[in-house]
């Protein structure tokens, strides 16, 4: 199946699950109608939770479902469902709220019917589990545990509104309803089971063994890893991993990073990490021999999508590099000779990551590098500043709109040349970028 | 453009599911007018200070229950004094087990509770539900 129609199921499998429980509402035996206001505000809860519960499935990092779009896409609408998903269910208590206070009762849990409280303790779940995540950074809470407190907290939010809507019980009284709806429930559970459970035992019976630690420029680590006991895992080159060092698989403890290695070099992955934060801080200090375990590949960032273009264009930023470096360093393994041009920018010169290797693979490869260093020293001859507009139209080869384009730096820099390449002729579909930095 | 399309399917989303959301809620009310609103009648009943009123807001039956729009309209009790005589009312108040069948198993259980009931509540209360006539 192509990538195209793959997208296209995968994409209707999910506004199906959405919308099965309110098909499921509108079928068999069903209450009389309580008024257009009432029954409306009741299908919005539903809808509301319906997103709520495929939000388990967007994050469990299903490989098919996930491989047409890219897994960082998914976390992007993962977080845009969760806005739909939360401004339908306050949708929800807003009506009853405004038009039947009567039946809404006492805000009070002491006086308060159980599956009352239950539902706006749900509701109240749900806007702590979004506010936190959409303003984390602001709200200065550490990631890790934000990792956990999401997973936590959004799953008692899920069981609170279960116990809600099974207490009010209008909708789900037929009994096949009422088994339906915890099926549906018990189908989100073993889910979550999967990723907390199976998953990472999986991924315990599964080490890799660190092989080699290299220090490279610009505070930057390459860690080599090589299956330990297993034939490992193969990757197309952009692509990446979710590592775990230092500690057990089920303590969710892992951070993404792209494969910077060769992919045509059997077992060996390499990973280039620098250090950014308390996590890649500490990753100069891994000694050979330490156990890691991956969760991988995942993405689309990568040339192998596009085996037809007549050359690529690659634009990075400090440790975007690593899925670049990946791809040359594949491409030259496989004798590629298409054209290629990297425009790389930099702070200064000894912040440029494999600057050596890069002028080697030049030989290797029908290659061309423009580097761009924000502070250059006073004898640089090449590009200063930042990269903009008219630095792209200089140094673009004359086929560019026929090339792929692959970018990867911090988001600004992501942006400014998405959008320059599209304002000089560049299908956005030929324009490819990884997100990062989600929470 | 992989951002643009996930916008998208998010639009796409919010239309199905707040049309399948309204054509649940007309397919529900298929004798209502859309714009309906239940109204907000300050004067519920006649017998505002009725004993048996007193009794209907403390149990909070307008969870489940409405008067003349006023509280849940899934079961509106409009008109129910016409509809039970005393010795009924008293038997729907309390779930008796003759009315298994014809209620919701979560429905029957709640209203076990209102067998609890001091018998000079519950007297009020049917007679003030009993004065609900139209």
């Amino acid at each position: 199946m192509g990538v195209t129609a793959s997208a296209v199921l995968w994409a209707g499998v999910y506004l199906a699950l959405v919308s099965a429980p309110l098909v499921l509402l509108l079928v068999g035996e069903v209450p009389p109608g309580g008024g257009v206001w009432w029954d409306f505000s009741m299908a919005l809860g539903f809808a509301g939770m319906a997103i709520m519960g495929v939000q388990f499935a967007l994050t469990a990092r299903l490989r098919n479902a996930t491989a047409p779009f890219g897994i960082d896409i998914i976390y992007y609408f993962h977080r845009l469902a969760a806005l739909v998903g939360i401004g339908l269910i306050v949708a929800h208590y807003a009506i009853v709220r405004s038009f039947y206070p009567e039946a809404i009762g006492p805000l009070d849990p002491l006086e308060a019917a159980g599956y009352m409280s239950a539902g706006r303790a749900a509701l109240a779940l749900f806007l702590v589990v979004i506010v936190s995540s959409l303003w984390r950074k602001q709200l200065r809470i550490d990631y890790e545990h934000w990792r956990i407190a999401h997973a936590v907290l959004a799953t008692l939010a899920f069981l609170l509104a279960m116990v809600h809507i099974l207490g009010v019980g209008y909708y789900t009284h037929a009994p096949w309803k009422h088994a339906l709806w915890i099926g549906y429930t018990l189908f989100w559970a073993l889910l979550i089971i999967y990723v907390r459970i199976v998953k990472p035992w999986r991924m315990l019976r599964a080490p890799y063994r660190v092989v080699a630690v290299r220090p490279e420029r610009g505070h930057t680590t390459t860690l080599a890893l090589e299956p330990d006991g297993h034939p490992g895992m193969r990757f197309a080159p952009g692509q990446f991993a979710w590592l775990t060092l230092r500690g057990s698989p089920f303590r969710f403890e892992e951070h993404p990073f792209s494969f910077s290695g060769s992919a045509e070099r059997g077992g060996r992955l390499e990973f280039s990490i620098k250090a950014l934060g308390d996590f890649t801080g500490t990753v100069h200090t891994v000694e050979v021999g330490e156990t890691a375990y991956l969760d991988g590949p995942y993405g689309v960032f990568g040339v192998d999508r596009y085996p037809d273009s007549p050359g690529f264009v690659f634009v990075s930023a400090g440790v975007g590099i690593a899925p670049v470096m990946s791809m040359l360093r594949t491409l030259a393994d496989r004798g590629d000779r298409r054209p290629l041009l990297l425009i790389y920018a930099n702070t200064d010169p000894d912040s440029v990551i494999f600057s050596d290797e890069l002028e080697s693979l030049r030989g290797r490869l029908d290659l061309a590098v423009v580097h761009v260093l924000e502070h250059p020293p006073g004898d640089w001859n090449g590009e200063r500043g930042r990269i903009d507009a008219e630095l792209l139209r200089r140094v673009l080869p004359p086929d560019y709109r026929g090339r792929e384009h692959f970018i990867c730096g911090p988001r600004a820099v992501s942006d400014i040349v998405q959008r320059e390449l599209h304002a000089m002729g560049v299908r956005l579909g030929q324009v490819h970028f990884e997100l990062f930095d989600m929470v | 453009m992989r951002e643009r399309i996930a916008r998208w399917i998010a639009l796409l989303l919010t239309f199905v599911t707040v049309a399948m959301s309204a054509l649940f809620a007309w397919v529900h009310n298929p004798q209502r007018p859309a714009d309906e609103v239940p109204p907000a009648r300050e004067e519920r009943t006649a017998s505002g200070e009725h004993p048996g009123r007193i009794v209907y807001e403390a149990q909070r039956c307008a969870a489940c229950h409405s008067i003349a729009g006023a509280g849940s309209p899934r079961y509106p009790l409009d008109g129910v004094g016409a509809r039970l005589d005393r010795n009924e009312l008293r038997k729907w108040i309390v779930g008796a087990p003759e009315l298994e069948d014809a209620l919701p198993a979560s429905v029957f259980r709640r209203k076990q509770q209102y067998q609890d009931l001091p018998e000079s509540e519950l007297d009020a209360l049917v007679s003030w539900l009993e004065g609900i006539s139209d």
